[in-house]
């Protein structure tokens, strides 16, 4: 299954103040609507970036909605890196 | 006609808006040099209009509907979009200039590019960030065209290099004393939202770089695959190649590189004289 439900619902609330604040007021009612299944709707509840990515939505969208919810972007990479094991190269 | 008088590339990262308050000193002044080369570059040129080549980061567009190309044919348009620009989202307005919108879907329709008309756009990081710095009284006419560079499938190369070009001889065949620049934003080498994030190919943007001061052929010839082992983000160097691809050939030259704020930031201009 595609991660298309929660592009478009993450999307939708970085572009929307009224529409992010709907969320933080009932985000059940929110991500239902948007059909998003259980364990997505906990995840996103969680801020789980690391899952998030993981799970396939796109990557534009996640890093915006992070920087929308003022999630420190250190914070967003360790998550991100952990999830997929990735390691910063050495030359770097 | 109207007259291509300039042509730029540059980076948009978005740190770059907010200037000096979220860029290191040392280096700020480096890009601020840059900024001031292409705003010279403009003046001198004598443009009253400005077209703007850049893809557009979900701000406007949404994964529901992303067109391979697109043309902005509003009146005004606003922004910035983001809140997190350090610029108050929405406090820029610009003058756009929807009778060369028109132009150009015309001529795409004859050139078989079919444009798909954006009657209404928020302005994101892609359009603002450069002209942020070279027109900070968004005092001239503006036009945004959208290129995919974000939302595969994309786009190849070699479609936007012929969509610069289908853009220029728009531009050129346009019944109006105007006077035109291009500018095509975004790249060179990064990554967004990805683990590599941070990552730079300076080889591969200084190649780049090369191939498009020369204005080489070869510049249709870079796939996807290379784009994507040098970061997500590095597919925005079709914006570039767009203005390439608009300006008959012409030379150019590098500005401004440096491997700084997670991004191979490169800035250009043609010599259109």
């Amino acid at each position: 299954m595609s991660a298309q439900s929660l592009n478009i619902m993450l999307s939708d609330l970085f572009r929307s103040e009224e529409a992010l604040a709907r969320y933080n007021q009932d985000p059940n009612a929110v991500s239902a609507r948007y059909g998003l299944s259980d364990e997505e709707r906990d995840k996103l509840k969680a801020a789980d970036m690391g899952w998030l990515y993981v799970r396939g939505v796109h990557p534009y969208i996640l890093a915006q909605y992070a920087l929308t919810i003022h999630l420190d972007l250190g914070q967003y990479m360790q998550q991100v890196r952990q999830a997929t094991g990735y390691t910063v190269p050495a030359a770097r | 006609m109207a007259q291509i008088v300039a042509a730029m590339g540059s980076v948009h990262n978005p740190l770059l808006m907010a200037g000096p308050a979220r860029v290191e000193a040392s280096m700020w002044d480096k890009f601020e040099r840059g900024f001031a080369a292409l705003r010279q570059t403009l003046q001198d040129s004598g443009a009253d209009t400005v077209v703007v080549i850049s893809d557009e980061h979900f701000n406007t567009l949404s994964p529901r509907h992303y067109p391979s190309f697109g043309v902005v044919a509003a009146e005004t348009c606003r922004g910035p979009s983001e809140n997190w620009l350090g610029v108050t989202c929405n406090s820029i307005t610009v003058n756009c200039l929807p009778e060369l919108a028109e132009a150009i879907m015309r001529e795409g329709l004859q050139q078989g590019f079919d444009l798909t008309r954006i009657g209404e756009a928020g302005l994101d990081h892609g359009f603002l960030t450069c002209l942020h710095h070279m027109t900070p009284d968004w005092n001239l006419s503006y036009v945004w065209l959208i290129q995919n560079c974000v939302l595969p499938p994309l786009p190849s190369v070699k479609r936007c290099y012929d969509f610069g070009r289908m853009v220029g001889n728009a531009i050129r065949s346009w019944d109006s004393p105007r006077r035109v620049a291009l500018l095509g934003t975004g790249g060179l080498s990064h990554a967004v939202g990805t683990p590599d994030m941070g990552s730079v190919d300076e080889a591969f943007d200084t190649r780049l770089l090369d191939m498009l001061c020369d204005n080489s052929p070869a510049l249709c010839d870079i796939t996807d695959a290379e784009m994507d082992a040098r970061g997500n983000g590095t597919h925005e160097i079709r914006n570039w190649i767009a203005v390439a691809g608009a300006v008959n050939g012409a030379k150019g030259e590098v500005i401004l590189y440096e491997n700084a704020l997670g991004c191979g930031s490169g800035m250009m201009r043609y010599s259109m004289a």
